[in-house]
């Protein structure tokens, strides 16, 4: 994977019905590329940042998310720098 | 003439950019959007009736399509009015780009020494019986403003170290926060020095706290009919909660262990909805006699919860039959993958109900400010939390109408807010049977989830609809025109609270 700069993307299908098997296929013979998970409208994929770029332009049907976190919420005042001594 | 203060928007169907992509389902966004494309083109006898038709103040300026997509100027304040007129219109503010410019570099704050300081050693004890309190969290600001100062953790006596660097220190503020078990404290203004105790007063669960204020207690049976949702760290197991099933949608732990992965936050959020004890030796929720389904997102130990996992999980609470989805979690940028799950959850019939965010009058963050989401922020209510509690530092100005009601500090604020429900001081459910006071909009989303449930189970006739985007487009009109103002603007509480 050398030189392949790797991200974890969510493909979601957003036409009427499941996701066609042959755009299933097509992602699962994505070179270079894991699926961790295939779930009801999504799959989450791990590839090459630009073989999902071109993947997603065959596949008008899809939208596509950059796998990102969201913090447990926490509304307590934070400490920033600890105390001039 | 429209406000100086108006903003332009655009206007959509849950789908698409015209009504009819959206299927045969929203027929009253496609006569709104028709209404608008008259007010937009016709000649002025046919523009006046269809401007009686539309209630939200605003100006048409221009249409993508005749069904669908308008561009239109209004009021920040009369957003959350449109969402109440039509709940299944996306609402989007305009954004304009620029060109990205690249940062200049800046040199970084010079690293002070590592100090060597000397310690202010406090203990820490319950007011009840002077016990040690162990693993409370205390935190010393010296400086509020510049959130300066030092912080540590209680050991098994009860005994923490602050290192402040001198035997005897000034701090603005104190903060005392134990995970379970006791309000938490905040002294201000006070002199801190070695052997001082502070004391933690222990949770009385029949105490009038925000929520039991403003929802006082509910029957068993409150809720009944309505299935929901809870999006979180998991929750329970608990005594007071009747978990269902749910499912763990973290990607690579065990789908089926859907219970509290230690945080507490979502078996506080559970409690606050659906729990069915009874003070003074449990605690009851707004509505228990719903069906509760968790759904875990948070992994065990992890900080963040994906939006793979969020979207799955909206997804499966939608096939699990949930009309209501709770979620008290948000905040990064808008996803794509979030948004379609929440469209597609509308599309079938269900509402999601998001927390606004706690960043402190911060814009609402994104899932809440998604249009298709109903944001909800915190109200608190001075009187319903003890003197020398952290509820202290959450009171913020503009008050209500009612002048004890405030928005709390901590509270996201913005056009997107549809709701408030009570968020400051919370008793509720916390894991390993106990009980914990919370703040933040985490809260006030399940006590607006909550209140929903009981309105809605009132409400056979709607629930038994079929599960299509007219669906959850009326449930959201009925709840939010439930909803009545406490006097707050509306960028603060929406539409108000909802009465139960």
């Amino acid at each position: 994977m050398l030189g392949l700069l790797m991200g974890r993307f969510i493909l979601r299908f957003n036409g009427v019905g499941e996701k066609p098997a042959e755009d299933v296929q097509r992602i699962r013979l994505l070179p270079n590329a894991t699926i961790l998970d295939d779930s009801g409208r999504m799959i989450l994929i791990e590839a090459p940042d630009a073989a999902i770029t071109e993947l997603v332009k065959l596949l008008p049907q899809w939208g596509v998310s950059q796998e990102s976190f969201v913090p447990l919420p926490d509304p307590r005042p934070k400490l920033r720098k600890p105390a001039p001594h | 003439m429209m406000e100086k203060s108006a903003h332009q928007y655009i206007l959509l169907p849950p789908r698409g950019l015209s009504a009819g992509d959206a299927g045969p389902s929203t027929s009253g966004v496609s006569s709104f959007f028709t209404s608008l494309e008259t007010v937009l083109r016709a000649t002025a006898p046919a523009r006046a009736l269809s401007a009686e038709k539309i209630k939200t103040k605003m100006t048409v300026i221009d249409s993508i399509h005749e069904n669908g997509a308008k561009l239109v100027e209004m009021s920040p304040e009369s957003v959350s009015d449109l969402q109440a007129e039509q709940p299944g219109l996306r609402i989007v503010p305009v954004v304009y780009y620029y060109p990205a410019k690249a940062p200049r570099p800046m040199p970084s704050a010079t690293p002070k020494a590592a100090a060597a300081a000397l310690k202010i050693s406090l203990t820490v004890v319950s007011k009840a019986n002077r016990k040690p309190v162990a693993a409370a969290k205390v935190v010393a600001f010296t400086n509020f403003a510049n959130r300066t100062g030092a912080q540590g953790t209680t050991n098994k006596k009860g005994i923490v170290s602050l290192a402040l660097g001198s035997a005897s220190k000034k701090v603005e503020r104190l903060y005392v926060y134990s995970e379970s078990g006791f309000w938490n404290v905040l002294e201000e203004n006070i002199i801190l020095k070695s052997g001082m105790k502070v004391e933690m007063l222990p949770i009385d669960l029949s105490f009038t706290d925000c929520l039991r204020h403003f929802y006082g207690s509910s029957a068993a049976t409150a809720g009944q009919g309505v299935t929901v949702g809870v999006i979180d760290t998991g929750a329970g197991p608990h005594r007071d909660l009747t978990v269902t099933d749910g499912q763990n949608t973290v990607v690579g732990e065990d789908p089926t262990d859907w219970s509290d992965n230690g945080e507490g936050h979502g078996t506080h959020v559970a409690g606050i909805i659906a729990a069915h004890g009874t003070p003074p030796n449990g605690i009851g929720g707004i509505a228990p006699g719903v069906t509760l389904r968790s759904y875990r997102v948070f992994g065990k130990g992890a900080e963040g919860a994906s939006n793979f996992s969020i979207a799955k999980a909206i997804d499966r609470a939608v096939s699990d039959g949930c009309d209501l989805i709770n979620m008290s979690l948000g905040g990064g940028p808008r996803d794509e993958a979030t948004h379609s799950a929440i469209a597609d959850a509308r599309a079938k019939g269900a509402l999601v109900i998001v927390a606004a965010g706690n960043d402190g009058r911060q814009p609402v963050s994104f899932p809440a400010a998604d249009s298709l989401s109903l944001a909800v922020s915190a109200l608190g209510r001075q009187g319903t939390f003890p003197d020398g509690t952290t509820e202290l530092g959450d009171v913020a100005p503009p008050f209500g109408k009612d002048k004890k009601n405030f928005i709390a500090a901590f509270s996201n604020m913005g056009p997107e807010l549809v709701l408030t429900g009570p968020g400051v001081g919370i008793i509720s459910t916390f894991p390993g049977d106990k009980y914990a006071v919370l703040d933040g909009t985490s809260m006030a989303c399940p006590a607006v989830t909550g209140a929903a449930a009981k309105l809605l189970s009132t409400q056979p006739a709607l629930l038994a609809n079929p599960r299509d985007q007219t669906r959850s487009d009326t449930m959201a009109k009925v709840v939010l025109q439930a909803a009545n103002t406490l006097g707050f603007p509306a960028t603060l509480e929406g539409q108000g609270l909802i009465p139960i």
